[in-house]
């Protein structure tokens, strides 16, 4: 059953693809040993093929649920199964191979006898042997044990089921008279051209002949004058564009720009410096000596005898054949003045020149620079058409309802927002990606225009948004620990139940509060008179209820009784002034401006001073808070912050 | 020959079954030119980048490899200037049986993973090479420049 639904699928190029999206190179490879196995006469197999059929009418079903082009597709791709999937031709005789790859006898042959290569179509195996047959579902295996092949090719290596498959075959490669006047054959495109120029007047083009790889009976005969144009313009019905013809050697023409190519780089030369500066448009002279004109007129030559004779000694600007000439030739550049005056006059002569160089290639690039711009709008709607059906899944329904809203913005019945909006819903899967399409559409708009400006508006936003959210990222999940010490901390209103890593950032500017409010019952505090080292035990017993094993400790490690009892005093006091309200005290206010500034770094200085307090912070508000605020409300707040932290350390 | 049958066949395929990252389809009424568009992959530094090509069909196709090349700019080891691709495929490794469509999904992963190893541009190889955070930033903001 497996079986059946895989070649089914493999049947299916559209179902088939559809279900790989990020095909693989060998997608075609598949396709045809699926087809090479339904199509397979072993008897194992066989069978098998009438299920398939019925497998890829179920999947048909089953996939497109009635649907007329689904139905439509399946037609076809039964269809496909009969057509050569090399040329698309449909099958008549097929070549099985030992790796079950079949093509058309003629795909196989054109690669067997006119590109002489034995490699397998599909997977470039060497194939040495072949069978060509008319039973179009047989397979290797079967063919090669049942069949007594006798009918044998061995140039090429091909095995024939029958003498009407190696006659229909072999005939390919005959060349016979296209007029059917002479059944001889001529044995190569020569002679048959020789005879149809005599016979008939006609002519085959031999360039064709003999670059073309093409069967004798595919190339086109021709009078004098259809030769003429089929050699300068040829015929564009075949992609077909003309021979190119050589620019120095008068009328000598090639098969393709390949040919050219290679005739140019053999027999011509090319200014490799003219390819630095512009590598699309190459300069091409017919010999050195034409070649070397340009270097004297366009370039810097280096004229030193033996450089001459040594060729391409030749240089894009003046700098870097000083540079040569300093280093090759430093008898030249230095105390002698003739050479000096040698170079000097060389510069002077080429630098005028250059400038008559210079300017037509910058011309040719001011040039490209507006084809550039011009075709840029075009450029820039292709760009977001393409980025609008990638993003919709190549849904057409999806695209017109795209380009309808860009319609309506176009004609102001909607807003850059809502246009937004709009495309949030329509680009739900990409919904973080709008950004570019906005950014699209708005370079379709005169940068001056309103819709330009509100497009790149949005566009902005978003940007900034992103870049935003990239920035925080790494802050929330890295340091989580230490901003979870210091929210356990704002988390003034005493409940460890601000959990929500979100919250953080935005509680910041409502933390200030309750911070000075702490401060204000601080400055309360040191009124009564505690010394440092007393304020660290007060929280240490305002913690006692939650139990901080450390703060205990401290406690009991330094313990001075009567400073301790004096804050235990001061620390009813200060709850009971922070309970009612925490703004009833003027003094904030103005407090509050000294401190609002850098929040997440200003809170990390108090942090580890108040690490043992952020437990008891959740619990007790007061002890924390007051910790907290203890460098800056105290005018003398550094130095007994450091007290404060050596009795940590010892405490600890 | 059989050229213009299997480039009518491989566009309907493509219509049929549009591949995810890329699309391609003729140029005006020539059949044998075609412009395709390629999304840069998320997983690269041509992210969001919309880029587009230009191939042109041989008359011996698929006998011989399609002549593809970039015509948006774009920073890679094996793409140059103008626009050439260095690819196995589109030289001595192609194959008739490759189609369009996967010819662009191989250059789909050539963006992802490029081989420095067989340069077109040894510049870009040798800093993709020694210094991959900075070729990064150079393809990111060519990317911004030339294909958003």
């Amino acid at each position: 059953m497996s079986s059946t639904a895989s070649v089914g699928r493999a049947q299916g190029p559209s179902t088939a693809n559809r279900g790989r999206k990020r095909g693989n190179p060998n997608a075609n490879n598949q396709r045809s040993t699926g087809l090479a196995n339904g199509a397979g006469g072993n008897s194992a197999v066989h069978p098998d093929w009438n299920p398939v059929t019925s497998g890829s009418s179920k999947w048909s079903g089953v996939n497109g649920s009635g649907n007329l082009v689904s139905g439509a597709g399946d037609g076809k791709d039964e269809n496909s199964s009969n057509v050569c999937l090399i040329c698309a031709e449909e099958l008549r005789i097929i070549a099985v191979s030992p790796c079950n790859h079949p093509t058309c006898h003629k795909c196989c042959l054109r690669q067997r006898a006119l590109y002489e290569k034995k490699q397998c179509l599909f997977c470039r195996t060497e194939v040495e042997d072949i069978i060509f047959t008319d039973k179009l579902k047989e397979n290797y295996e079967h063919l090669n044990k049942k069949a007594k092949l006798d009918l044998k090719n061995e140039k090429f290596g091909i095995r024939f089921t029958s003498k009407g498959v190696m006659d229909e075959a072999m005939k390919l490669l005959k060349f016979v008279s296209p007029f059917g006047d002479e059944d001889k054959d001529f044995g190569s495109f020569k002679k048959l051209n020789e005879f149809l120029k005599q016979e008939h007047n006609k002519t085959l083009c031999m360039l064709c002949a003999g670059h073309k790889r093409a069967f004798p009976s595919e190339l086109k005969v021709m009078t004098v004058k259809q030769l003429k144009v089929h050699e300068s313009r040829g015929d564009p019905r075949d992609g077909f564009k003309g021979h190119p013809m050589c620019g120095f050697c008068t009328g000598k023409r090639f098969y393709s720009d390949d040919e050219l190519y290679k005739h140019m780089k053999l027999t011509h030369e090319r200014c490799h410096i003219c390819d630095q500066i512009d590598p699309s448009q190459p300069q091409y002279f017919k010999n050195y000596e034409d070649l070397f004109e340009h270097f004297r007129s366009a370039h810097y030559i280096c004229s030193v005898p033996s450089c001459l004779d040594a060729k391409f000694v030749v240089f894009g600007d003046e700098l870097d054949l000083r540079a040569h000439i300093i280093k090759e030739h430093p008898h030249l550049s230095g105390e002698n003045r003739r050479g000096m005056t040698l170079i000097d006059n060389n510069s002077k002569k080429f630098r005028s020149q250059i400038t008559t160089f210079s300017n037509p290639t910058r011309v040719i690039d001011a040039q490209n620079d507006e084809t550039n711009s011009a075709n840029s709008r075009d450029v820039k709607r292709k760009r977001m058409e393409q980025r609008a059906r990638h993003y919709v899944g190549n849904s057409e329904p999806d695209f017109q309802s795209f380009l309808i809203i860009n319609d309506m913005f176009n004609k102001n019945e909607i807003s850059a927002q809502e246009l937004q909006t709009k495309y949030e819903d329509l680009f739900v899967e990409q919904k973080d990606d709008i950004q570019f399409l906005i950014y699209d559409l708005s370079e379709l708009y005169h940068s001056t225009s309103e819709k330009h400006k509100r497009l790149r508006a949005i566009y902005d936003a978003i940007m900034k948004k992103k870049e935003n959210a990239a920035k925080f990222r790494p802050l929330v999940s890295d340091t989580s620990s230490a901003v979870n010490v210091v929210r356990g901390k704002w988390g003034q209103k005493g409940s460890s139940a601000v959990g929500g890593s979100n919250v953080r950032f935005t509680s910041l500017p409502a933390v200030a509060e309750p911070i000075f409010s702490s401060k204000a019952s601080y400055t309360n505090l040191r009124k009564n008179g505690s010394s440092p080292s007393a304020l660290v035990i007060k929280t240490g017993l305002s913690s006692n209820s939650s139990s901080s094993t450390s703060l205990n400790y401290t406690k009991k490690s330094q313990s001075p009784p009567t400073s301790s009892t004096v804050v235990v005093n001061s620390q009813p006091h200060v709850t009971a002034i922070r309970s009612p309200n925490p703004t009833s005290f003027p003094k904030l206010q103005a407090a509050k401006k000294k401190f609002v500034a850098p929040p997440v770094k200003q809170t990390t200085i108090p942090s580890p001073s108040s690490w043992g307090k952020s437990e008891n912070g959740n619990s007790t508000s007061n002890g924390s808070m007051n910790m907290d605020s203890l460098d800056n409300a105290l005018p003398g707040g550094k130095k007994k912050s450091k007290q404060k932290q050596l009795l940590f350390h010892i405490g600890i | 020959m059989s050229s213009l049958k299997r480039i009518t066949k491989e566009l309907n395929d493509l219509g049929r079954d549009p591949p995810t990252s890329c699309s391609a389809g003729p140029v005006g009424d020539d059949v044998y030119h075609w412009q395709a568009s390629i999304m840069g992959p998320p997983d690269s530094p041509y992210a969001g980048g919309v880029f587009f090509l230009s191939i042109h069909f041989p008359t011996d196709y698929p006998f011989k490899p399609p002549k593809i090349s970039f015509t948006t700019k774009i920073y890679h080891p094996n793409i140059n200037a103008n626009g050439n691709i260095c690819l196995d495929i589109l030289k001595d490794q192609w194959s008739p049986a490759l189609t369009i469509s996967k010819v662009l999904l191989s250059i789909c992963s050539l963006l992802t993973d490029a081989n420095p190893d067989d340069p077109l541009v040894p510049e870009i190889a040798h800093l993709y090479k020694t210094d991959r955070s900075k070729y990064e930033a150079t393809a990111r903001e060519w990317t911004k420049k030339y294909a958003i």
